[in-house]
């Protein structure tokens, strides 16, 4: 759940409070993470930028419409908010693999490269846990596009400050087992220690 | 001669001199912490140095190198003593040192590889790991008693001259190393003297602090401290002079040092005036070390120089 009540609480909580990275440990990828340059990370992350937020919009509307039915003195009717991680999956492979469709008839010369992209976000966490922990946050159809917009920005920041750090490392004198990855996880724990402290 | 040979061939960044300088500055600290407090701070102390100098050695000796002892090793021990509580159980310090020693330094390559600075770590680790401990459990020196926090946003309470002589004077709680803020200022003032640190660091720490705490105290009256006495309250001064200044973990381009230090200040203010963290500038310095090099050119960075 990420919590807020204004646009700017918003922006200020899924970037630095709640990090969907940092507080909730999603989208930690190992096919990103080996990966040295920025220009990699940026186009994954433009695919879930194009993805997310059609998928959480989506996903919203399952749930309001079709997963809890409340009727007019409030109380829930029916409950099948158990359904909504295979519903939700389900959107998410739709979602994606029409506009990956999409995409290669209409700009077939452009959008060749991104087509591994594409498949590559499926099996990670980042998108299915982002449209869980949003769909259950959010109360408006608009917020759902808002909130989605501002975690992928979330998510950009971090791993770009990551990717960041690494480049300055020299990894000759790091011990041989704490080489890449570990060495990664170690200092996204530390920055998940210091945004804990943007709390309150 | 031999230990020369291996420091330099393994840390082009340190100066082994100023670092050396800073330390015995350092143990100054320390027992003049002894002399406000209790003699158990010396043992704080000393219990800190072993188990930091043993968690190197057997990192150095497990992966079969040289080990070299150097004053470094020292250092970072006897910053973790000084950014705690009086009386924390020893176990605690321990806890911390290792923590700090390993996955702040070693794990890094050693002294003058690591991003982060391992003091900072250590303390932030302590202050998730036991909230109470460290961060409400204040000793009053003048009587003894136990303070939950350390008063850092009012600025009345330090009104009068008295009281402000007072707080000069180390009458109230703080952490060990930050307590007598007058020995801060002395110890501080000798190691910009000696040109131990880059003065540019804490000047600009210092002037952006005072600045921003008179600025937003007058949009959010009561919240944050007055512009003056919020640089002798915490361990703001302390930090900015010893920890901030480390040339391994700060950027090192002029303009970039400049903009490191106006960093620190305005996360210290936003978190110590808005946000339920006790003391901002630990957060705040870790947050510059990780975002700090982008402010140099790039072929600064890949150079290393």
């Amino acid at each position: 759940m990420i919590e807020f009540s204004n646009i700017f609480e918003m922006i200020i909580a899924a970037v630095f409070v709640s990090n969907i990275i940092l507080s909730f440990y999603l989208g930690i990828d190992h096919q990103l993470f080996i990966e040295k340059k920025h220009t990699m990370i940026n186009k994954r992350v433009l695919v879930i930028l194009i993805v997310l937020p059609l998928s959480s919009m989506i996903s919203f509307v399952i749930q309001q419409s079709l997963l809890i039915e409340i009727d007019a003195l409030g109380e829930i009717v029916r409950d099948l908010t158990y359904f909504r991680t295979i519903t939700f999956i389900v959107v998410i492979i739709l979602v994606n693999y029409i506009i990956l469709g999409l995409l290669s008839k209409f700009f077939s010369n452009q959008f060749k490269n991104l087509q591994n992209d594409f498949k590559g976000v499926l099996p990670s966490t980042i998108v299915l846990g982002s449209v869980i922990v949003i769909t259950s946050s959010v109360t408006t159809l608009l917020e759902s596009v808002l909130l989605s917009l501002v975690v992928v920005f979330g998510y950009a920041f971090v791993l770009n400050i990551l990717k960041f750090i690494e480049n300055q490392l020299e990894m000759k004198v790091v011990p041989k087992s704490f080489q890449g990855l570990p060495l990664q996880l170690i200092i996204l724990s530390i920055m998940a220690l210091i945004f804990s402290g943007f709390g309150g | 001669m031999q230990n020369q040979n291996i420091l330099k061939a393994q840390n082009p960044r340190v100066n082994i001199k100023n670092i050396t300088i800073s330390t015995i500055l350092l143990s100054v600290l320390l027992v003049i912490g002894s002399l406000v407090y209790t003699p158990y701070v010396l043992l704080m102390g000393l219990v800190a140095i072993v188990s930091g100098v043993a968690v190197e050695y057997v990192f150095v000796k497990v992966r079969k190198q040289p080990y070299a002892f150097n004053a470094g090793a020292l250092d970072t021990p006897l910053l973790i003593v000084l950014l705690m509580p009086p009386q924390l159980p020893l176990y605690m310090v321990i806890v911390g040192t290792v923590f700090g020693v390993f996955f702040g330094k070693m794990i890094f390559g050693g002294l003058g590889r690591n991003i982060f600075h391992p003091a900072m770590m250590a303390y932030l680790f302590l202050l998730v790991t036991f909230p109470i401990a460290v961060g409400a459990n204040f000793i009053d020196p003048i009587n003894g008693n136990i303070v939950e926090s350390i008063n850092l946003t009012d600025a009345t309470f330090f009104g009068t001259s008295e009281q402000f002589f007072n707080l000069l004077l180390g009458r109230y709680p703080n952490s060990i190393g930050s307590t007598f803020v007058l020995g801060v200022w002395v110890v501080g003032a000798v190691l910009l003297f000696l040109r131990a640190v880059d003065w540019k660091i804490p000047l600009t720490i210092l002037l952006t602090t005072a600045l921003a705490t008179a600025i937003l105290g007058n949009y959010y009256p009561g919240q944050f401290s007055d512009g003056f006495v919020a640089l002798f309250q915490g361990q703001l001064l302390f930090i900015s002079l010893f920890v901030a200044t480390d040339p391994v973990t700060a950027p090192r381009t002029t303009k970039a040092r400049i903009y490191y230090g106006i960093g620190i200040a305005l996360i210290t203010v936003i978190i110590r005036g808005l946000a339920n963290a006790s003391e901002g500038i630990v957060y705040a310095v870790i947050i510059m070390n990780a975002v700090g090099p982008m402010f140099e050119p790039v072929e600064q960075i890949e150079k290393g120089e």
